[in-house]
């Protein structure tokens, strides 16, 4: 009995001290808002989308206009329509018309102007401006010195619309030669109707502890993120430097969730302040920049 | 596969049993022949059934739309053995080894509340063969080796969802020692769902 007693005791003596023993790390407590920093990123690439596409080219095309010099870097010919207001834009060197642009027969920094864009070849990635004959319709009206207001409606859908105002120090020859401030709202549709799946893969923030592969987006479904900014933000050719912007992501579930996004630089570093879910963290982003 | 798997079970058993049978028929020898144990040993190399059905905790969680919540550590109490021995020769055994193991992982919400507690549960179920090389009244020493079936449970709390797995498992001993007359004690260094390390006490009977 003695020995008995003795063994129990050796046993129960190793067990503690393998008790509770950790199998597998468990998630990040202090990286809560993890979500809201991805959301922030899909809506910096989705309004950044926008601009390079849509009114990037109204710019070039005024400095094409301004000079008779295509911006350095550009890759489109602008050939002027039999109406002299009407230019048509082929980008790559393709025959195809990709863009038209009514000038209205006024220059895009005089305030008052209205230049009407439409686009032809977005038929993917259109961010729900798509319209059902294919075509994307922006208008840009100089509102007032170096600002303009950028927007577009999806006529067949218009719930998706784009409806910025940004200015520029200097009227700029193409849409990255100069900060920026950025105000208005909009709501994009992250992934369109031509059964294109958006499944973003691996997060650039999974750390070490939790590589991916994860994805932003369930049941394969399309996602409505729509934005108004609170403050307004200032862009460098880099990133957001100030202001602030809600964003919120819906699916076709009818499921939401929002966001909140502060921009700011810390000595020379660029910081999100992400509220998400009642918690507010600080992020340091990945961001791409072109010259 | 999973056929497979079933197929080498059935042999394995039948292997055993026939094993046993012909023993049955050799000349009595002055030794228990029959031993039962209750071990316990860790978990270090355990792949829970949390892990076979979510892969690694995925937080930074990017799915927009699920709740507001992360996962705490998974955790195991250990893993639980009870095993039945049958001596063909004093240095051959045949037997079975069954393994339960379990798996927790809290489910907190952003406010650090615990919402939920996620489960896991293992069962292995191994034949095993033992040989002996020091073969002492009161000491033994001895490696053992079996190849088996683990069933797995997933429990998800959080979804109240619920998932079974099924995969071989190998259990290696490479060296254990046992000490005692019918009552012992003993501890084994090896690896499979025993644990790398596992001890317990040991009955032995049927002379």
């Amino acid at each position: 009995m003695k020995k008995l007693i003795f063994y129990i005791t050796v046993i129960f003596f190793s067990a503690s001290l393998f008790t509770s023993c950790t199998t597998d790390e468990g998630d990040n407590p202090d990286r809560l808002t993890a979500r809201g920093m991805t959301m922030t990123d899909e809506w910096n690439n989705a309004t950044d989308a926008v601009l390079r596409r849509y009114a990037d080219i109204t710019f070039r095309l005024h400095h094409y206009i301004e000079t008779g010099q295509y911006c350095q870097g550009g890759y489109e010919t602008f050939i002027q329509s039999s109406d002299e207001n009407i230019w048509e834009v082929h980008q790559y060197g393709e025959n195809e018309v990709a863009y038209t642009i009514n000038t209205n027969g006024q220059a895009l920094d005089e305030i008052g102007s209205i230049w009407e864009l439409t686009s032809f070849t977005d038929y993917y990635n259109n961010l729900g401006l798509c319209q059902d004959d294919g075509t994307v319709n922006f208008t840009i009206t100089c509102i007032d010195t170096n600002s303009w207001n950028i927007y577009s409606i999806n006529n067949d859908i218009p719930e998706y619309f784009f409806d910025v105002n940004v200015t520029w120090k200097n009227t700029p020859s193409t849409i990255y030669e100069y900060p920026y401030t950025f105000a208005g709202k909009g709501n994009l549709c992250l992934n369109d109707n031509n059964n294109y799946y958006y499944e973003a893969g691996k997060s650039d923030y999974s750390d070490n502890r939790h590589p991916g592969p994860d994805y932003y987006y369930t049941n394969n479904g399309i996602v409505d993120l729509s934005f108004e900014t609170e403050s307004e933000l200032q862009k460098t050719h880099e990133y957001w430097s100030k202001g602030v912007v809600n964003i919120t992501v819906q699916n076709m579930e009818d499921e939401t969730s929002s966001t909140r996004a502060e921009f700011y630089r810390k000595n020379t570093a660029y910081v999100v302040k992400i509220t998400y879910g009642g918690v507010t963290e600080e992020w340091y982003p990945n961001y791409y920049y072109y010259y | 596969m999973k056929k497979k798997i079933f197929v080498c079970l059935a042999i394995s058993f039948l292997f055993s049993t026939m094993l046993m049978g012909q023993a049955e028929q050799t000349s009595r020898q002055n030794f228990p022949r029959q031993e039962v144990s209750l071990s316990y040993g860790d978990v270090l190399l355990a792949i829970s059934p949390i892990y076979d059905e979510r892969g690694t905790s995925f937080y930074p969680n990017h799915n927009w739309f699920a709740p507001n919540s992360y996962s705490g550590d998974e955790i195991s109490p250990g893993a639980f053995s009870l095993s039945y021995m049958y001596a063909l020769k004093k240095w051959l055994w045949l037997g079975v080894s069954t393994t339960y193991t379990s798996f927790y992982q809290n489910i907190y919400d952003f406010s650090h509340q615990k919402i939920a507690t996620d489960s896991g549960h293992k069962l292995a179920v191994i034949p095993m063969i033992r040989f002996m090389y020091v073969n002492k009244e009161k000491l033994n020493l001895y490696s053992a080796v079996g190849i088996g079936a683990s069933f797995g449970l997933y429990n998800n709390a959080e979804y109240e969802y619920h998932a079974f797995s099924f995969h071989p498992v190998i259990q290696f001993t490479g060296i254990g020692v046992s000490v005692g007359k019918q009552l012992r004690g003993f501890a084994e260094l090896g690896c499979g769902p025993r644990g790398i390390f596992n001890c317990g006490i040991q009955y032995r009977f049927g002379k």
